[in-house]
């Protein structure tokens, strides 16, 4: 064989070769978390869950569940309750399309502290949960996590905080709580190893290991099955939900936080990494040009940034803040007054959000954020209560990177004491929609929105 | 009368005291060439010269030159002084000629046109002992002898015979070429001259003769030391530094400008290497003398440049015709190499000759191999290796150097490797066998054949498709063993490599020589495919380890590939005679019966076929082949493909009811986090065998062979790269899933890989045999000993997987911890079973990449799962749950399984519990999106979580069978877990997870009961109310048809067995007699067969 005959041979397979290693080694396969789809709960479902937990019984500050389909079939909810004291209550809700419907825990079932399951025929229902004399409300969860952290909480005196957990499935879940605090990290022997039986509800105490402490940042690790967990803040009989985060994050919005005379707002950080975290937040507020506040943690501790009153900050109604750090961190926003505060975590970014007056008192604020750094349009929907009409469009709203706009302003029809439910949707999962409740001083109860699905 | 005698004029140059100068100039006065005269050049400090000569050749002229300034400046001068000779006749001062040693010279000087001739040069005290006849030399000035030390002179070199270098001592050279060469170069004093003026000769186009029937005796005083060296500019300067210098001199000066450079460098590593290896043995002299020479030549820059002029000047032959003249390779790097190889480090670092050539008796043990063969010599096997000495080939071949070319070497080498097999797979006789792969025990022969003609089978949720051929192989090969069905996989897992490295042999046969088949054998045994499948127990790849190069033989044999059909098919002769099997037809049917058979137990082996037809016709377009009549690829494919799913009709069946999983036939896809890289991949490594950097070595060492090969075997050698390239392109865009759900499994294909691979090692142990002395020195004889060295390297691990005894395979498995899996209700119970399709231990269907669903009745997997028919049928069902689970539109997983009997869900991330110091199991994990799934499920339990499995328990389980009280629609087990009958409760409801729903029927005290399926895929049966307990039973009724499939193909399975001759001779049984006598057959025939 002639050397002028082997080279293409050689350079075929050369290159074949070459570049089918270099195009298989481009792309790093990695073992899915979750399917492309995306959603945790699409509407074609076969069967859905809710899990809301944290409802409580005592006088002034029980709370219930509401429910909304979305969907304009009709949904079968099987409804189950259960308390701290072991008692279930069963039923079945048949709710039709764009309806809503609410149970009170307390009046169906005996205890102090309750959760509801839900299991839905099908998809598009979703779930909130309101405490507190109406004055604080968190959606309920679709699928139990494996890790879990929420910060702020004050076990001061007048004050309580508990979180409230639930096992979701049938498998006993078992847990670890850690606590980080302004004085550093702490895991007190008896938060760990937790156990909590299947489909039943569990609350685990701050102030017992906690005592007078004032913003506890705390992290659950499930080794062993999932949870819900919602975290209960009481000061001054004022209760406050927090439905916390599943994992830190280096960057956290927080688009509606007061700056009114009167009122008390705080970011409160914990740092559950080993390496110190240098947070910084920035404020945009008006036309004002506000210095960047900062604040450095201690790994494994807590910190918070006043933002309200703060002589660097005028009081010119809500500051829009964005919350940066070197390392995942957890945040929340902690708005009251002198007297008491109402935690409340920070909103993940998506790319629909529902907007739902459970409370019948009508919204403060409501606003819409672009978090990323590119233009994004914003379609806002309504459900038609009264018919089984499809959406239809209300608005839409163009916002370029990092901007805010009023949905009062922006939506003709989208009043403070709305009666429909709006759908605020985007192509991108990079909104935030922002809520407050209508009260004096403005902006002190902030009401995180349902996820759109 | 004058003569007619060209004249010649003999020069004896002598110095010191020339000890056999009278000798010499006696024998030259001696002569009976008349028209000889005699001059003697004194040089230098020479003692009474005249006085000495005169008294034994009164008629010689003396010279005396004032100093000594070598023997080429002393034979220069004496040129001068002569006018009108037409040859010189230099001669060394101790030689002794037979009186007609010049006539013979100037005769063979004319008989062959020769510008120099050299005549027979022997030993000055024993004449029969040859010391030269003429010499060689390769490209780095190198003069290699061609005899060896101590021949005798029996004649066997008589042969008048072109020669590149004429040895010093007596030499004659005609005049005008003298004049023309400028006679030697006075910068020569001592050591190469003779070198230096053949070369230049050789250069000007002329010939150099030996002509041996002159016969001339040399004492060698200076070569051997008995005199010292006096010349001047030779102060300080060894033998070995004069040597080394002028050999580079004439290297540096006698190339064309390119290859000079190219010659240098390769020079330069070789002496690199000398310096290293010299430094190492505390051998300063010799790594001083070759320092020094690159000192001096740098020194003498500027005459090297007027040199290389001249020479230019002179050119006639170019480069490359100047090579061919010369031996190829480096002599002293083939010297070093091969006598490493047989004699070992300190012998090989003696060899380098530390005096040179010059002092070729110091070191004695190092002329036999200066023969010039070269490296490759120690690998040629054909007479006609060595083209520059016969006697050479003849001294080298009685050496028990030469590694097994001998049968009892080849053998011993059989048979040390069989016995170290035996010793790494010892544990594999005895041991417990674990779980994993297909590792699941087999039922008893009789219900192994039940399997294959069974209407129904448990897989999924049940199916009634076809039994799969797979169980008729068993069971056939389970008759072998009497039953004992237990042993097959003990066998498979301890002879299929062995088998497999057979059959590589038998594929490497009549391409090449036993020792490169024999080398190529241990190659594919040696390849990590092989131990991996072992230590994964994937049984269904290593049968196709096992038969995977007859498989290739065969097709490459039916595609022509060159060197493949040494002799024509048989004549033609009816389907059923005798001698049908030789036949074109036999031959082929042959090979689909071997793939039909393999690929019953491992579907992808028909996509190997497919990759070898490609791949040899995808050679066939960048390499033709000289001739052949195999015409159609596609067509031969297409006839396999047929043929093969005709002999396996129940599981061809299978395939057209799969629809859009028939592709899944070949394999499941695997995770592509989990699957091998790109370059384990090339390592042909997936496993715990091939992953470090030892894995290179053969893969390096096929490379190596591919570059070596030439010819014919370079033909068969592009085949089998273009083969290893489809196959593993084809492999590496499958593992990412980038040919949809066409998946083939990963090892079947890596097994062709290692075959290519193989077979490329052992063509290039026949390239180094037969090809390598073709080429000249070069990259080829880098890669030569590259490949060698690999391949010894790679030996070693070899050796290391053989030390579990059992190659690594676990001793305990996953699946055996979770025996306890029968939930704690009665009745019948299935376990779901996930994971990548690498680890789980039973065959199951592909619900997402990286994740495969199987499901066992009542325990873990057995004898009735070991196939799984790639219809999944109504088990969709299961795949569909999960699915919806994955994708997040269900929390009642446990719900939607119910039905099924799912009790356990087993999810796996490795086939086996790491266990530290014991056993180390790759993990393969399972999707994440699948444990997050699980995890969300309402009314799963996580029983079990472990770095290897997590298992759930299903809170809704109700049993395979089950029943409703009148009145209630809660669900409870009936029957139990090893029959489908028992008491029924009157006026219930059953419900059975038994799929297909028609084909079952619940029998109640005898009587069937009326059955629905409520728009489900389970049926369900109202049970009568009754005064009397009522007994049901649920029993099949589903027509044979899969009996009947199964017993047509075992019949053509038969009948084409018969087809071999058999008919012709069962013949008798029909007629009633045996045929005696036997038809005398054609002449023709006869000569055929």
């Amino acid at each position: 064989m002639r050397n002028a005959l082997r080279l293409p041979l050689f350079v075929a397979v050369a290159v074949a070769l070459g570049a089918t290693g270099v195009v298989t080694s481009f792309e790093s396969a990695t073992n899915p978390s979750r399917l492309p789809s995306g959603l945790a709960v699409s509407m074609n479902a076969e069967s859905t869950a809710l899990y809301c937990t944290g409802v409580s019984a005592h006088p002034g500050r029980h709370g219930r569940v509401s429910f909304y389909n979305t969907s304009t079939a009709s949904r079968r909810l099987s409804v189950s309750v259960v308390s701290d004291t072991g008692h279930t209550f069963a039923t079945s809700i048949e709710l039709a399309g764009h309806a809503s419907q609410s149970i009170e825990p307390s009046v169906v079932d005996q205890g102090n502290n309750f959760a509801v399951a839900v299991q839905v025929s099908g998809g598009g229902v979703v779930g909130e949960e309101i405490g507190g004399s109406l004055t604080t409300e968190v959606p309920c969860a679709a699928a139990g996590v494996t890790h879990w952290y929420a910060t702020g909480f004050n076990t001061l005196v007048g004050s309580s905080a508990y979180l409230s957990v639930y096992n979701p499935t049938a498998t006993s879940a078992v847990l670890n709580v850690s606590i980080y605090t302004a004085a550093g990290f702490s895991a007190p022997q008896s938060y760990q190893g937790l156990s909590v039986p299947a489909h039943a509800q569990r609350e685990i105490d701050l102030g017992t290991e906690v005592v007078n402490t004032a913003n506890v940042g705390v992290g659950v690790t499930v080794l062993r099955g999932s949870i819900v967990a919602v975290g209960v803040q009481s000061a001054n009989n004022v209760v406050s939900l927090d439905a916390g985060v599943a994992s830190a994050t280096s960057e956290t919005w927080f688009p509606l936080v007061t700056t009114a005379q009167g009122a008390t707002a705080q970011i409160r950080v914990a740092n559950p990494n080993h390496q110190r975290a240098n947070v910084t937040l920035d404020v945009a507020l008006g036309t004002y040009h506000v210095v960047p506040q900062t604040l450095s943690l201690a790994p494994f501790s807590s910190g918070l940034i006043n933002v309200t009153p703060n002589s660097a900050i005028p009081a010119a109604g809500y500051a829009n803040l964005t919350l940066h750090s070197n390392v995942p961190v957890v945040s929340a926003l902690a708005t009251g007054t002198k007297t008491w505060i109402a935690l409340s975590s920070p909103v993940t970014p998506g790319n629909a959000f529902l907007v739902n007056d459970f409370t019948d008192v009508g919204f403060g604020a409501a606003t819409v954020t672009n978090t990323s750094s590119r233009p994004i349009t914003v379609d806002v929907s309504s459900y038609l209560s009264s018919t089984l009409q499809v959406v239809r469009d209300v608005g839409a709203i163009k916002l370029t990177g990092g901007q805010t706009e009023s949905l009062f302003l922006t939506i003709p029809s989208f009043s403070i004491t709305p009666s429909e439910t709006y759908l605020v949707s985007s192509a991108t999962p990079s909104m935030v929609v922002s809520l407050t409740l209508p009260t004096r001083p403005p902006g002190v109860y902030v009401v995180a929105p349902l996820d759109g699905r | 009368m004058d003569s007619r005698a060209p004249a010649v004029v003999a020069v004896i140059v002598t110095t010191g005291s020339g000890p056999g100068l009278e000798a010499a100039a006696a024998s030259l006065a001696a002569q009976n060439y008349e028209e000889l005269s005699l001059l003697v050049v004194a040089n230098g400090d020479a003692l009474q010269v005249p006085e000495r000569v005169a008294a034994v050749a009164p008629n010689a002229f003396v010279r005396l030159l004032d100093e000594n300034r070598g023997f080429g400046a002393a034979c220069n001068e004496a040129a001068l002084m002569v006018d009108g000779s037409a040859f010189f006749l230099f001669c060394h001062d101790d030689v002794r000629l037979e009186p007609d040693a010049v006539q013979l010279m100037v005769e063979a000087a004319y008989r062959a046109n020769a510008g120099v001739v050299t005549p027979k040069v022997v030993a000055y005290e024993d004449p029969l002992v040859l010391l030269h006849v003429g010499q060689t030399s390769d490209r780095f000035g190198v003069v290699r002898e061609r005899v060896v030390l101590g021949e005798i002179d029996h004649g066997q070199q008589d042969l008048e015979r072109d020669v590149f270098v004429a040895p010093g001592g007596v030499t004659l050279v005609r005049a005008d070429l003298f004049s023309t060469l400028r006679g030697f170069d006075p910068l020569i004093t001592l050591f190469g001259e003779d070198l230096d003026l053949c070369w230049r000769a050789q250069v000007a186009g002329a010939r150099i003769v030996v002509a041996p029937l002159a016969k001339v005796a040399h004492r060698e005083t200076l070569a051997t030391g008995e005199r010292p060296v006096t010349a001047l500019g030779t102060r300080r300067a060894s033998r070995q530094d004069l040597h080394r210098r002028h050999q580079l001199l004439v290297v540096a000066s006698g190339w064309g400008r390119r290859t000079t450079v190219w010659t240098l460098m390769m020079l330069f590593v070789l002496d690199v290497f000398e310096v290293a290896l010299a430094l190492v043995g505390r051998d300063t002299d010799r790594a001083g003398a070759i320092v020094n020479s690159w000192r001096w030549l740098i020194k003498q820059r500027r005459r090297v440049r007027r040199r290389r002029r001249q020479i230019h000047g002179l050119r006639v032959l170019s480069d490359a015709e100047l090579r061919r003249l010369q031996v190829g390779g480096a002599s002293r790097l083939k010297q070093f190499l091969l006598t490493l190889l047989r004699e070992g480090y300190d012998r090989a670092r003696g060899i380098l000759p530390a005096e040179g050539l010059a002092e070729p008796l110091a070191e004695p043990l190092a002329e036999p191999a200066e023969a010039g063969a070269g490296f490759a010599a120690a690998f040629a096997e054909d007479e006609e290796f060595d083209e520059i000495a016969e006697s050479d080939l003849l001294e080298l071949r009685a050496r028990p150097s030469r590694l097994m070319t001998s049968f009892r070497a080849q053998a011993a080498v059989v048979a040390v490797v069989g016995v170290l097999w035996l010793i790494g797979s010892r544990n594999l006789v005895a041991m417990h066998l674990p779980l994993i792969g297909r590792l699941a025990p087999l039922d008893s022969w009789w219900t192994t054949w039940r399997h294959f003609f069974a209407s129904w089978s448990s897989n999924g949720v049940g199916t009634g498709t076809p039994g799969m051929p797979g169980y008729g192989v068993l069971g056939f090969a389970g008759t072998f063993v009497f039953g004992r069905m237990g042993v097959l996989p003990r066998v498979v897992l301890i002879f299929a490599v062995p088998l497999g490295a057979y059959g590589m042999g038998r594929l490497l046969k009549d391409r090449v020589s036993n020792r490169a088949r024999l080398i190529g054998a241990v190659a594919y045994a040696a390849m990590p495919v092989g131990f991996n499948m072992i230590s994964q127990g994937r049984v269904d790849v290593l049968i196709v380890v096992a038969s995977l190069p007859f498989i290739v033989r065969r097709i490459f044999e039916l595609m022509e590939v060159p060197g493949f059909r040494l002799r024509p098919y048989g004549e033609s002769v009816p389907f059923g005679h005798r001698g049908w099997r030789t036949t074109h037809a036999g031959v082929r049917m042959e090979l689909i019966m071997l793939i039909a058979t393999v690929t019953a137990l491992a579907p992808a082996t028909l996509v190997v076929v497919a990759l070898v037809i490609v791949g040899v016709a995808l050679a066939r377009v960048f390499e033709p082949d000289p001739s052949h009549d195999f015409r159609g690829p596609g067509r031969f494919l297409g006839s396999l493909v047929a043929n093969v799913a005709i002999f396996l009709l129940p599981l061809s069946i299978d395939v057209i009811l799969a629809g859009r999983r028939a592709l899944e036939v070949f394999g499941l896809a695997r995770g592509p986090w989990s699957v091998p890289s790109f370059t384990l991949l090339l390592r042909d490594a997936d496993g715990t065998f091939g992953v470090s950097w030892w894995g290179w070595l053969l893969p390096v060492a096929a490379l190596f062979a591919l570059a070596l090969c030439r010819g014919e075997r370079r033909l068969i050698a592009s085949k089998a790269l273009a083969i290893a390239a489809v196959t593993l392109v084809l492999t590496a865009l499958a593992s990412r899933h980038w040919l949809g759900s066409f998946s083939p499994d990963l090892d079947v294909m890596l097994t062709l890989y290692a075959v290519m691979l193989a077979l490329l090692i052992g063509l290039g142990i026949g390239a180094l045999e037969h090809d390598l002395r073709d080429a000249g020195f070069g990259w080829r004889q880098f890669a030569a000993g590259l490949s060698v060295v690999t391949l010894v390297i790679a030996s070693l691990p070899f050796l290391a997987s053989f030390a579990s005894g059992r190659f690594d395979l676990p001793t305990t498995s996953v699946a055996e911890s979770l025996s306890a899996l029968a939930p704690s209700s009665a009745g019948g119970f299935r376990v779901l079973w996930l994971g990548d399709p690498s680890v789980l231990p039973l065959p199951g269907w592909s619900v997402a990449p990286g994740l495969e669903a199987a499901t066992s009745m009542n325990g873990l997997p057995g004898g009735a799962t070991l196939f799984s028919p790639p219809d999944s049928g109504t088990s969709d069902v299961i795949m569909e749950a999960l699915q919806s689970a994955m994708a997040g539109r269900t929390v009642r997983l446990g719900q939607l399984l119910a039905p099924a009997g799912i009790s356990t869900i087993v999810v796996m991330n490795s086939s086996a519990p790491e266990l530290a110091g014991v056993q180390h199991v790759p993990l393969h994990h399972a999707p994440n999106v699948l444990l997050n799934a699980l995890n969300n499920q309402s009314d799963l339990a996580l029983e079990l979580h472990t770095q290897s499995v997590e298992v759930f328990s299903n809170s809704l389980f109700h049993g395979i069978v089950a029943a409703t009280s009148p009145g209630s629609t809660k669900l409870v087990p009936i029957f139990s877990s090893s029959s489908f009958s028992g008491a029924l409760t009157s006026g219930s409801t059953v419900v059975a997870g038994l799929a297909p729903a028609g084909a079952f029927a619940l029998s109640v005290n005898g009587r069937a009961t009326p059955r629905t399926t409520f728009n489900t895929w389970t049926p369900f049966y109202q049970v009568a109310s009754s005064t009397t307990p009522p007994t049901g039973t649920i029993v099949l009724h589903q027509f044979p048809l899969n009996g009947l499939i199964a017993l047509f193909t075992l019949g053509m399975w038969g009948i084409v067995w018969l087809g071999f001759g058999w008919i012709h001779r069962l013949e008798w049984l029909f007629t009633g007699r045996r045929r005696r006598v036997q038809a005398p057959r054609p002449v023709e025939e006869t000569l055929d067969a």
